[in-house]
């Protein structure tokens, strides 16, 4: 048995694939695992050693259009050849089983070349034989309808990968299968990572800089660790500290050493971005410095003593408060528990009306009770415009151009309700999901598919809108969708 | 920094009209149904996006 595992995002979602991978083998212990990685994020699945990783080089695919400062058509039509035969190869070696877990359009083109259309042998995005996105399970088609930022979702993505995958994972998979050497001499050092993939994910570098100062008067060592290139931020960051007081070890460390050097760290500080998720292996006590850009439910550390420092703006952290609150919580808590100017206080038991209904939509949970009428009148608009639609799709004639202009603005006024009242969004969420997941096919099964989605809509609505019809059709419990 | 920024902003051209070029051949190719050779240009499209991103 061959199998492919697609993960072409960043450092972060390949830490948080190896324990899928490690699942993966348990399941399916003769088969052949490949991971296709890009060759800058792979090091550290190459050194779990589940998969054989294939490296997916941008440089390789950019070279022929790069080799000259002037441009000409025939180097554009090399890289594309580069990338034509690098498919290809992945093509002929017929994998049973493709599992893309990257959720990017690049990735859907590559998985629907690589299974050459194939469908069943698929889990993840991919592409129908007209080009449309084609999302063949449940749970890609739940990250594709709600996860993400600004959205209410709150299972993992390391939970939603074993979905995908259909493995369940042990306390082994998160195993360090190697020696761990640790390069530092210090008793008690605290790991920061200070950059992040983007400008508006990272603490600032004045902010860093408190936080380093009120470390070392707690007699904390620094360590920052990162990419060669961010050695000019970490500079900035450590600016006017003592030499003696922090080490950099930017650019220095080899995959195993930054694993050793987390593992026998006091703590891990560091924003959302890769490094944050060897704490998962090493079980490091972890502070995920979190804002609005990221969704810390998704990617938080999934470790012991891990925790969440939440703010809607870096720029009012509190360095003496934060550092505080690290140097009394270690050890403290064992779950996931979030802090910040936010969330004071603040439980994960708080389920929010938008969260407890994804869980009612996708997991077969009772519908919540919406406390506030602005709720009720979200269902009442979302119930009418959805007629308006259901009418529409039973008295449709191929090739209305008038009647597809109705469903289509429609479409965009229920998108517009769950603007307004984000409580609903999962549910408009859900359905623009179920519809892009018709394939192509005849007129009428379209319809008829589209309709089912529909009514499906109807009987949820009138929950909220208390439809004599739906209260012979059954209880909550057994709407699940 | 002036010649950091001089290769960048080269590299940045250049991607613009690989990025272009690949949307034409899309296109081009897309006008004759959904197939391999489309599939691969939109890939390719995809990915300088990625690239540029």
């Amino acid at each position: 048995m061959r199998v492919l595992v697609l993960q072409l995002t960043r450092f972060g979602d390949v830490l948080q694939t190896i324990p899928v991978l490690s699942a993966l083998q348990r399941k399916y212990p003769n088969a052949e695992i490949d991971l296709l990685a890009r060759k800058k994020y792979s090091a550290a699945a190459k050194i779990f050693q589940y998969a054989n990783v294939i490296d997916f080089e941008s440089d390789y695919f950019l070279k022929p259009a790069f080799e000259n400062d002037d441009y000409s058509e025939d180097q554009f039509w090399q890289s594309i050849h580069h990338l034509e035969s690098f498919c290809d190869n992945l093509a002929f070696r017929n994998y049973d089983l493709i599992l893309n877990l990257s959720y990017s359009p690049m990735s859907s083109y590559m998985t629907h070349y690589i299974s050459n259309g194939d469908t069943s042998r698929v889990r993840g995005y991919s592409r129908h034989a007209d080009g449309f996105l084609n999302i063949s399970d449940d749970t890609s088609a739940y990250f594709y309808g709600q996860v993400g930022v600004n959205r209410p979702n709150r299972f993992h993505v390391i939970d939603l990968f074993t979905s995908v995958v259909e493995v369940n994972l042990i306390d082994e998979d998160y195993r360090i299968p190697f020696v761990l050497k640790n390069p530092m001499m210090h008793d008690n050092y605290a790991v920061l990572h200070v950059g992040a993939s983007h400008e508006r994910k990272r603490v600032p570098s004045a902010k860093w800089n408190q936080i380093c100062r009120e470390l070392v008067k707690n007699n904390v060592h620094v360590v920052f660790i990162g990419t060669e290139s961010e050695k000019e931020l970490i500079e900035s960051c450590a600016a006017g500290m003592n030499a003696e007081d922090f080490t950099c070890l930017a650019g220095k460390t080899k995959m195993e050493e930054l694993f050793a050097l987390i593992k026998g760290a006091s703590f891990y500080l560091g924003g959302d971005s890769g490094p944050l998720h060897i704490c998962n292996f090493t079980d490091t006590h972890c502070y995920n410095l979190s804002n609005k850009e990221v969704n810390f439910w998704e990617t938080g550390p999934k470790s012991k003593y891990s925790r969440v420092w939440y703010e809607d703006n870096f720029a009012t952290l509190d360095a003496r408060e934060l550092v505080e609150n690290i140097l009394r919580d270690r050890h403290g808590q064992e779950s996931l528990f979030i802090k910040g100017s936010k969330f004071s206080g603040y439980l994960v038991k708080n389920e929010p009306f938008e969260w407890k209904l994804i869980l009612a939509l996708y997991t077969g949970q009772d519908f919540p009770s919406a406390d506030h009428p602005y709720i009720i009148q979200a269902f009442l608009q979302l119930n009418e415009v959805n007629e308006i639609i259901l009418h529409q799709l039973q008295t449709y004639r191929d090739g209305n151009n008038e009647q597809y202009s109705i469903i289509q603005t429609a479409e965009q006024i229920m998108q517009e309700i769950a603007r307004e009242c984000v409580e609903v969004a999962p549910l408009v969420d859900w359905l623009t999901t179920e519809k892009i997941r018709v394939g192509p096919t005849n007129t009428d099964s379209i319809l008829n598919q589209y309709k089912e989605i529909h009514f499906k809509m109807k009987r949820i609505a009138s929950l909220y809108i208390g439809e004599e019809w739906q209260k012979s059709e059954g209880s909550h419990g057994q709407d699940r969708v | 920094m002036r010649k950091d920024n001089k290769s960048r902003d080269l590299f940045n051209k250049k991607m613009k009209i690989l990025f272009e070029l690949a949307n034409l051949e899309a296109a081009k190719s897309l006008q004759n149904g959904f197939d391999k050779k489309s599939n691969l240009m939109l890939l390719y499209k995809e990915f300088i996006k990625e690239q540029m991103g």
